[in-house]
């Protein structure tokens, strides 16, 4: 049964309440539309958030994952990609904690690599790094398929100049932040290798690859995994709808590929 | 002549295009106890509705106790206790919460009062159980406390016998009887059940259509027939 | 008037139905809890870090990549770039926009209840208010005091208002108290960015602000109070006017869903931002999405909310001082 004192102190209760939250609606509208809501600056940073990330990442082998779709994942249906297989091994290899971060971006170019890598928070992530594995230059030469219709050679050596410099900018931007950390850098396959003029295009990759090679060469604890062997014979069986970006089983087999290396170096 | 309690000067009611009271009059003086009487249909509770306020009428004026029940409503109504067709009551509440709620609308309203309502309903052990677990009858004759509560000087009961037993219906007439003559109360009574009517009620108004057909004092109807065969006179032409 | 509030608290209470809505509240909480938790720890899995920036870092990231995606519609593209901005404003000032625990819990459920689940909550009380007293009859007894008709609606809003408050309230104790035993009841303190501006589908930071999470809190639940007011009284208006609860929360439901519905998709349609259902969920314009519709500012949609909501009262008290009763 309701108690006329319980109905007063209910009533008292709420009016209280109904102006407190009266109060809070005042706050809101003065803070918006009277905007005389202070511009603060950042209050500190509580330390013990950085001290605890240090704490985690000591044993923790931090993989960070940089460039495109490959890197990505795009076209595995499992949503993995040769990245999330690896992570797979690894955690499965051993005890030890494995973070990942993997930072590509669908369609990224060498040159947008080049500017991502200069934001504040992925070189933090760079600094934190154990392990870095790397894509880039797909679409710096395929152009979402424009290179392969306006066949031009001259073109391709443009793109292929433009691209080995950023890739060393990225590289020595990577080794400024990160003196240790090896660098896997998957080079490039020929996905149109069943198509006509396959020649051409096995050879346009293969110096492309050479140049990577070349470029990654210049750098510490630097590693090229070449993937063009792993998708010349059966290219179909491992390639996605689009022709274009692996399969699962494609990724599957790179990253088997990365798993033998590292257990290898460890 | 002493002022009217009730006074229904030429009211109207139309809803839509249908009229529902047409042009009724009639008064009831203090101490009376008066009867509405008339088949179902005929207006008798769209008439005690205009007379609580709830409608309002179209053309005409009520008073009770001299005032105006649109232009005066609180001062009308706070004479009137009222049961207007069922026994509505907060079927959650206790019975005890719902005279509470009541008294706190009336004001004027003490402990004392509610107590002495309670016994004289014979609610008194049941007054702190839900309204929802009680039978009809303890329903109106709880309605009946609520309408009793402020002592109206005057009580409007719609089908007040509805419900009750034998037992009951005697005990509520003779407490009808009791307030009228004795404290001066008016009531008006609405029903169609004739041999109730004729035992309760010191004047009647037969009412068919939205009309008043007659109205008439208690003794002079009986004299010569019982109420039955009049209102069936009444009724037929 | 007093004594005919403490009236309707009394019929409140012994209604129950605060009771309901406080349990159904309470199981909800529970579940979302249960689900948030399970979400935290399927990102920590898959990323096998806690710290906050590497999650949000790979937020921006996944977004980026959801955006490369040519089958997107402009507006969805435009809402994930301003997600994108926001997340980045956070990460470059190095503020966790989701200090783990109990008030963060609460921001983001407040945040995601205001348009549909309060005022839905709200409703279940106030569209009976009136209608309860026509379908039992009790109004008879009601309106046969000496007591002006206005009067009695007046006090029967004022509970209104009391209630809305209580449910509020409730809402934040609860919230706070189950989900405060999974993630913690720290975090009152966490600072938070507000004040971001959505202009022309860009994200301005210009005028942003960072305030502790309590004040946040605060001014979020400032205006969901608000919005449930302007629900609570528009479900008071069909309360007096239909003399079944039953079809005036029928109406109210219809209304409010088909909100949620039309703030996803009428962008093109000017017009319906005069609508109230579309300008409900409010503390967006706190955490700085983009509006439904392209023009809407705090200051519009509380402008059209106590428009409906004061002709809603001027209406429930003309149709009730008048009304005939049946």
């Amino acid at each position: 049964m309701v108690k006329v004192r319980q109905v007063q102190a209910f009533a008292l209760f709420a009016a209280v309440l109904s102006i407190f939250w009266f109060i809070g609606l005042l706050l809101t509208m003065q803070g918006y539309i009277g905007s005389t809501m202070p511009v603060m600056t950042p209050i500190a940073i509580d330390e013990h958030s950085k001290e605890e990330k240090s704490a985690i990442q000591k044993d923790t082998l931090a993989v960070l994952a940089l460039g495109d779709s490959l890197t990505r994942g795009t076209g595995d249906s499992t949503g993995k990609g040769y990245v999330g297989h690896l992570i797979d091994d690894l955690r499965q290899g051993s005890d030890q904690n494995v973070s990942i971060h993997n930072l590509a971006i669908n369609g990224q170019r060498s040159d947008q690599l080049a500017q991502q890598i200069q934001q504040a928070d992925v070189q933090r992530t760079i600094q934190g790094a154990d392990l870095i594995v790397l894509t880039i230059g797909g679409n710096d030469l395929f152009r979402r398929g424009e290179t392969l219709l306006n066949f031009d050679m001259n073109a391709i050596d443009g793109y292929r100049e433009a691209y080995i410099q950023n890739l060393n900018f990225i590289l020595s931007e990577i080794r400024k932040h990160n003196n240790e950390a090896t660098i896997f850098y998957l080079g490039l396959y020929n996905p149109f290798i069943n198509l006509g003029d396959s020649e051409t295009t096995s050879k346009v990759i293969r110096e492309w690859n050479y140049e990577s090679a070349e470029a990654l060469a210049l750098y510490d604890h630097t590693v090229f995994v070449p993937t063009f062997d792993l998708f010349q014979l059966n290219v179909n069986q491992y390639l996605y709808s689009d022709q274009f970006h692996p399969n699962s089983e494609g990724y599957r087999i790179m990253a088997d590929r990365l798993t033998s290396l590292l257990t290898n170096a460890r | 002549m002493e002022r009217a309690t009730v006074q229904f000067d030429k009211v109207t009611k139309k809803i839509g295009k249908k009229t529902i009271i047409d042009e009724i009059s009639f008064s009831i003086a203090p101490g009376e106890v008066f009867g509405l009487l008339g088949p179902n249909g005929a207006g008798k509770t769209t008439a005690l509705r205009m007379l609580t306020g709830l409608m309002k009428p179209t053309k005409g004026d009520i008073r009770l106790c001299g005032y105006s029940i649109q232009k005066d409503f609180e001062k009308a109504i706070q004479h009137v206790g009222a049961i207007i067709e069922n026994p509505d009551l907060y079927s959650y509440l206790t019975g005890y919460q719902n005279l509470i709620h009541f008294a706190r609308m009336s004001g004027k309203v003490n402990k004392e009062r509610l107590t002495e309502i309670i016994a004289l309903v014979g609610l008194a052990e049941a007054i702190n159980d839900k309204v929802k677990t009680y039978s009809l009858g303890m329903r109106q004759r709880l309605g009946l406390a609520q309408a009793l509560l402020h002592s109206p000087s005057l009580v409007v009961l719609d089908e007040p016998t509805n419900g009750l037993d034998p037992a009951g219906i005697g005990e509520l007439r003779q407490y009808l009887k009791k307030i009228a003559h004795d404290e001066g109360v008016t009531v008006l009574v609405s029903s169609h059940l004739l041999s109730e009517m004729e035992l309760l009620c010191d004047g009647i108004a037969i009412i068919q259509k939205g009309k008043i057909l007659q109205i008439q004092k208690m003794q002079d109807i009986v004299k010569n027939s019982t109420l039955e065969e009049h209102f069936l006179e009444v009724t037929d032409r | 008037m007093i004594n005919l509030v403490f009236n309707e608290i009394t019929k409140l209470l012994g209604k129950r139905r605060l009771l309901v809505v406080t349990l159904i509240m309470a199981m909800l909480m529970a579940v979302f809890t249960y689900a948030q938790a399970k979400e935290i720890e399927r990102t920590r899995e898959r990323l096998g870090t806690e710290d906050w920036r590497t999650t949000l870092q790979q937020q921006i990231i996944d977004t980026q990549n959801r955006l490369g995606s040519t089958r997107i519609s402009d507006e969805w593209r435009q809402t994930l770039q301003i997600r994108i901005a926001q997340q980045q404003y956070y990460l470059d000032n190095d503020i966790n926009p989701a200090e783990p625990g109990a008030p963060t819990f609460l921001r983001g459920f407040i945040e995601n209840s205001v348009q549909l689940l309060l005022p839905l909550m709200v409703m279940v009380i106030a569209a009976d208010l009136v209608s309860s007293e026509k379908s039992l009859g009790t109004i008879k007894l009601l309106l046969t005091r000496p007591v002006k008709r206005w009067r009695i609606l007046l006090s029967k809003y004022i509970t209104l208002i009391l209630a809305v408050s209580f449910i509020i309230f409730i809402f934040g104790l609860l919230g706070y108290l189950i989900s405060g035993l999974v993630f913690g009841y720290k975090g009152w303190m966490a600072p938070v960015i507000s004040g971001f501006v959505v202009q022309g589908g860009e994200l301005d930071t210009a005028s942003t602000f960072i305030i502790p999470q309590w004040q946040y809190l605060l001014m979020a639940f400032g205006l969901a109070w608000f919005v449930s007011i302007v629900v609570g009284t528009l479900s008071f208006l069909l309360s007096v006017l239909v003399r079944s609860t039953a079809a005036g929360m029928g109406i109210m439901l219809a209304a409010l869903i088909s909100g949620t519905i039309l703030s996803n998709m009428v962008s093109s349609w000017e017009a319906a931002k005069y609508l109230f259902m579309v300008n409900l969920n409010i503390t967006s314009y706190l955490t700085g999405q983009s509006p439904p519709i392209e023009g809407m500012t705090l200051g519009f949609s509380v402008t059209i909310l106590t428009i409906w909501a004061a002709v809603a009262l001027f209406l429930s008290f003309f149709v009730f001082t008048r009304q005939d009763v049946y």
